[in-house]
């Protein structure tokens, strides 16, 4: 078999991502939009595309721990879940990572309620920012399908052993078709070490799990949080390695975009990436040089490249799809964090999306247009904007 | 809290927290405890009610004389036992000191 071309919705293209690994055991529970992602997979087992085991679970909270009792007697497994399932999940989240169970999980990121809503923000998942795991954001359906096989390898890796999120945008990736590149399965599979975990439920060398000689709860955590900076070296080699033998590379854990030198720079995450691509390449074309700084991960954090990137231009803007209330976006506390002591430069929060709210070119040329204003002031227009505040209050800017 | 193991750095420390079967038993418990059972051999009839219930497997079942005996080791005193019992035969004294466990 060879690699072939498909046209299928984000949902259908982590199912078939999931198949080419064919994890041992899923386990798994539906919510809109993941729904469709988890339906796939049931049918690609009921066909025989697939051998996993898949168990019918009562609640997010089951699928998470069934998956938990899997990977403890060693077998891969896989969940995915969106918003209030995930919020379900929380408790076993830390179950997951504390053990250093590799899982791999596809959220399909939707806005919390109230006020309910089905549509997409990132709220559910920054706000499992400190679960331990792993979380990519990625663009498109063809990035959560390969994300989802490098992700196998990057948990499973013995000095990491971290279970990880692939993070897809609600609808905008979930339920949009794309054309979608699917790898041949043996050639996953080759991309995949063996998994073989040896701290595990045998009943020939009875174990117990989940627990630690008193004392050594901080000695457990060094290991994770090392665990966790492993994983930064990890994602750069094997992202590189999966263009070697798949043709597309994902760079690592952040993707500079645009010009060398932009004057201004907008760091952003999930799919509204593709959009802000666009932009980026009307106003350079239009001789402005704009900058775009796309986060793969957000945890691990790439501090450094970050630091490293942003340092030279004249003002950075992050537009996220959350917010913490009571301070500002997780995601622009944690790029200004890593600006500390780099320089001065002016940085703004743009917080957009919330609970599916569109993301316009336009609203994206004006985050643009305020950089600008920045670089040349050298001050901040505001600290927090929400992109696409209907009322003319002056209470969308704090 | 006493171990009975002693890591020296990271690598001693298993990959995972995990143990050998049996591992909670490294730490000693027989301090967490308020009240103890005593038990009064000639109230005890072997019903083996308090083997049933005791939450922590620790009351253990000995010959056909005397049903039962308790690990105070890893007794938590949480009394289930002596309420169970339709004798009588195990009453909960408040321990008075280290000494005492
Ligand atoms: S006091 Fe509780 S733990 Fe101790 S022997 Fe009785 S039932 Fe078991
Ligand atoms: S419940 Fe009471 S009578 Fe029955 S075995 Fe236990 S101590 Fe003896």
């Amino acid at each position: 078999m060879m690699s072939k071309e498909v046209f299928v919705s984000g949902n259908t293209a982590v199912a078939t991502g999931v198949s080419l690994v064919e994890p041992g055991v899923i386990a798994a529970y539906p919510i809109t939009p993941q729904s469709p992602a988890v339906e796939k997979i049931s049918e690609f087992i009921a066909d025989g595309e697939m051998k996993s085991e898949y168990i019918e679970v009562e609640s997010e909270y089951s699928a998470m721990s069934a998956c938990i009792g899997a990977e403890a007697v060693g077998a891969r497994a896989f969940t995915a879940t969106s918003s209030q399932g995930l919020a379900l999940m929380h408790e076993m989240l830390h179950f997951a990572s504390g053990q250093r169970l590799p899982i791999v999980m596809a959220v399909a990121n939707r806005t919390l309620a109230p006020p309910w809503g089905i549509l997409n923000d990132e709220r559910d998942t920054i706000a499992q920012r400190d679960t331990g795991w792993l979380q990519f954001y990625v663009e498109s359906a063809q990035e959560a399908l390969d994300t989802i096989v490098q992700a196998y390898r990057l948990s499973e890796q013995e000095d990491i052993l971290t279970p990880t999120m692939v993070c897809y945008d609600g609808y905008i990736i979930s339920h949009a078709y794309e054309k979608v590149v699917v790898p041949d399965k043996d050639e996953v599979q080759s991309f995949i070490p063996e998994y073989e975990p040896d701290e595990i439920l045998n009943v020939e060398d009875p174990k117990t799990l989940g627990y630690a000689p008193s004392g050594y709860n901080t000695e457990y955590r060094v290991k994770q949080q090392l665990g966790t900076e492993t994983a930064k070296g990890a994602i750069g080699d094997i992202t590189e390695d999966y263009a070697d033998q798949f043709g597309r590379d994902y760079v690592g854990m952040v993707e500079e975009y645009g010009p060398e030198n932009p004057d201004v720079t907008l760091v952003t995450l999930g799919s509204v990436t593709g959009t802000v691509r666009d932009v980026v390449d009307k106003l350079n074309d239009q001789g402005r040089e704009v900058g775009l700084v796309k986060l793969r991960t957000l945890r691990p954090f790439p501090y450094e490249q970050l630091a490293d990137i942003l340092k030279g231009t004249g003002a950075v803007g992050v537009l996220e799809k959350d917010i913490s209330f009571g301070y500002e976006g997780a995601v622009f506390s944690e790029v200004r964090s890593a600006l500390q002591g780099t320089n001065n430069v002016p940085s703004m929060n743009f917080i957009a999306g919330l609970g599916g709210r569109d993301i316009t070119m336009e609203n994206i040329e004006n985050v643009y247009e305020k950089l600008f204003t920045m670089a040349e002031t050298g001050e901040s227009e505001g600290r927090i904007e929400f992109v696409g505040y209907r009322f003319s209050d002056g209470k969308g800017i704090i | 809290m006493k171990t009975k193991e002693k890591p020296e750095k990271l690598s001693d420390l298993t990959k995972t927290p995990s143990g050998k079967a049996g591992s909670f038993k490294l730490t000693d418990v027989s301090g967490w405890k308020t009240f103890k059972p005593v038990l009064d051999e000639d109230k005890c009839i072997n019903c083996l009610q308090c083997w049933v219930y005791c939450p922590h497997g620790v009351i253990e079942r000995t010959s056909d004389d005397q049903a039962i005996s308790i690990d105070l080791q890893e007794c938590k005193g949480c009394g289930i036992c002596a309420d169970v019992c339709p004798t009588d035969a195990i009453e909960m004294n408040k321990i008075r000191g280290v000494d005492d466990e």
